[in-house]
């Protein structure tokens, strides 16, 4: 039989059995838009962690106190360790930098008029708007003016901004009471959204670094730097000039524990990728099985197929047909079945994707090569499990298919 | 020629030794009562099945040697078959079921061809009109004549029919006969085998089975003419309510 007439003849066969067809198709559409919504889920995940990595600021480092042990007693993380004597010398001598910002922050109720919010007072430098990526959506940042004159200003996050002008009123030049200091708000912060760790990043007031450090916090201490390499290659030079400058500002002798830690974004990246990757793959594995059962249903009814068919396949040996003719005819049919079905789960897949980041909210990422890969797995399923009884078929003795009841 | 079967361990030979030679143009009648080996022997003309034991020459070619794909060659290019319970294909017109040997041939028949080729085959069974028709919409007798068009479609040197009439009304027997002694009478060579007397007094020769041997193989000098017969039958008269 030539090849056309294998499909018609197969295509015939399937559409006879229109039900049962569809149902045997059935096990193959969930299961392969099974795998493309679960690994489409899994890489947005995944670029929703590079996203939000990204918008903490590129090529960023980040130095904090360590863990620090006095008379015996272990303090935990953020010991005070550093000093805005660190941020000088980084800043003179490691050639790897970009912008290096000192920070401090209280945590502190803010007033204005009737309404008040409790929220974090940061202080930086005038740099570290360029180092996060932060800028003015409305209004503007401050300078190394107001840095200098220990200014009382500052630009406001956009949840601030609700909780302490919830009619709508102009933030702007108004003046606001951060603990007891007023500060006079200049700018607001461009919309930043959640932070990897799940923390409002417009939960914030940002204020010049000398005037949260001289009038609010009143300590010699700082809590973390924010530092950015000049490009991405450029952050492990950076990483160990840092660890150079730090050690020679804090008198550290050879043999002496580091009493920082230098952290990179690509270490924490990786962390919470290495995680997504994961999880993508827990779920494509359980959507591949569901691909699997559906391949055994396949195979189930092939079998059946072949079964109640035997007197056909005996009358179409008879009239001439080869066992060659028979393999082709089943294989075929078990082919159609699983291609068909497969392109049925791609479009359904893909439909399901849409609806979920339309409905739940959760980026979707299809791949070319989740489509490649499902429509290849589904060839191999209608081969794999369509052979076997498309083998039994064409083995039996034209005689015994004919008097089969 | 033997054929031994072996069921539940133990061997049962449904063919002893038969020597038979059909010459081309014969309308043979295979009689004998269920059990005498007539359709197996069937068969082993058909190269449905392999003797265990002995020779089936066809043509001049000794089949017994041949792969199961060259027998597979030989029915398509050969024989036409017509079974008892004809054997269509289920949920198929009679256009499909016609035309279903002509697609084991490949490339060589083209689409219009193959429609040609059925039409033909259908007009020759006096079943054109039902072209398109379901096979479950037809009679017994007329999807026997669609199983004799499937059989004559590929212009066979021989027919093989098993029980044809088996299922049918002495009339539409008598009608199927017809059609094979025409088949007949332009040249191909028909094997029937059946146990009905009547059928087997319109073939030219009767071989007679019991228990896997023939007991008598005659020449009959008086074919009967099954159309002529046919028109001998008195009109059954069906009740009013029938209608």
């Amino acid at each position: 039989m030539n090849i056309f007439n294998l499909f018609i003849t197969a295509f015939n066969a399937l559409m006879k059995n229109g039900m049962r067809t569809l149902l045997t198709m059935l096990g193959i559409i969930i299961g392969v838009a099974a795998v493309i919504v679960m690994e489409s889920i899994g890489k947005g995940s995944e670029a929703d962690i590079t996203a939000r990595m990204n918008s903490l600021g590129s090529n960023m480092i980040i130095v904090a106190p360590s863990p620090h042990t006095v008379n015996g007693v272990k303090m935990g993380q953020g010991g005070l360790t550093l000093k805005y004597k660190d941020v000088t010398m980084i800043k003179r001598y490691s050639s790897a930098t970009k912008y290096c910002s000192a920070m401090v922050f209280i945590a502190q109720q803010v007033k204005y008029r009737a309404n008040n919010w409790n929220t974090r007072t940061t202080g930086v430098l005038p740099e570290y708007f360029a180092l996060r990526g932060i800028w003015a959506a409305t209004g503007t940042v401050f300078t190394d003016e107001d840095l200098r004159n220990i200014s009382k200003v500052c630009i406001i996050g956009k949840t601030v901004q609700e909780n302490l002008f919830p009619d709508g009123e102009n933030p702007i030049g108004k003046t606001i009471i951060d603990g007891n200091i007023p500060l006079k708000i200049i700018g607001i912060q461009n919309e930043r959204g959640q932070s990897a760790s799940g923390s409002d990043q417009d939960d914030v007031i940002i204020a010049p670094y000398t005037t949260v450090q001289d009038r609010m916090v009143q300590s010699l201490y700082i809590n973390v730097i924010f530092i950015s390499a000049k490009s991405a290659d450029q952050i492990p030079k950076a990483v160990s000039e840092i660890k150079y400058c730090m050690r020679t500002s804090h008198h550290l002798s050879t043999g002496e524990p580091d009493d920082f830690l230098v952290r990179t974004l690509a270490d924490i990246m990786a962390a919470a990728q290495s995680v997504s990757k994961l999880l993508t793959l827990l779920l494509a594995s359980v959507a591949g099985i569901s691909l699997l059962v559906g391949g055994i249903g396949i195979m189930n009814i092939m079998f059946v197929s072949v079964t109640e068919r035997t007197r056909e396949i005996g009358t179409r040996l008879a009239i001439g047909a080869t066992s060659t003719d028979v393999l082709w005819q089943l294989l075929i049919e078990a082919l159609a079945i699983s291609l068909v079905a497969g392109t049925g789960g791609i479009i359904i897949g893909l439909i399901v994707c849409k609806l979920i980041t339309w409905l739940a909210g959760w980026s979707t990422v299809v791949t070319a090569s989740s489509i490649i890969i499902s429509f290849a797995v589904c060839t191999f399923i209608g081969i794999f499990f369509g052979w076997y009884p498309a083998r039994k078929a064409s083995n039996l003795n034209p005689i015994d298919a004919l008097r089969y009841e | 020629m033997w054929r031994t079967f072996i069921t539940g361990g133990t061997p049962f030979s449904a063919l002893r030794g038969i020597n038979l030679t059909v010459l081309p143009k014969e309308l043979v009648a295979i009689m004998g009562a269920s059990g005498s080996g007539k359709s197996t022997f069937m068969n082993m003309l058909g190269c449905l099945d392999r003797p265990s034991k002995g020779q089936y020459f066809f043509n001049g070619i000794d089949t017994t040697a041949k792969s199961n794909t060259e027998l597979a060659l030989l029915r398509r290019d050969y024989f036409g078959f017509v079974f008892q319970s004809y054997n269509l294909l289920p949920r198929t017109t009679s256009y499909e079921n016609v035309e279903l040997p002509l697609l084991y041939y490949g490339y060589k028949f083209g689409g219009s061809q193959r429609r040609d080729m059925v039409i033909a085959a259908l007009k020759q069974v006096g079943l054109e009109e039902k072209i398109y028709n379901k096979t479950n919409e037809l009679s017994g007798g007329q999807q026997q004549r669609v199983a004799i068009a499937r059989a004559i479609i590929n212009n066979p040197k021989i027919i093989f029919a098993d029980e044809p009439t088996g299922n049918l009304d002495t009339r539409t027997s008598f009608d199927i006969m017809a059609i094979f002694q025409g088949l007949n009478e332009k040249g191909t060579t028909v094997v029937i085998v059946t146990h009905e007397p009547d059928i087997s007094d319109f073939a030219k020769r009767k071989v007679v089975f019991k228990d896997g041997n023939i007991i008598s193989d005659d020449i009959n000098q008086t074919p009967k003419n099954a159309a002529k017969e046919r028109l001998k039958l008195p009109e059954l008269k069906e009740p009013e309510a029938a209608k």
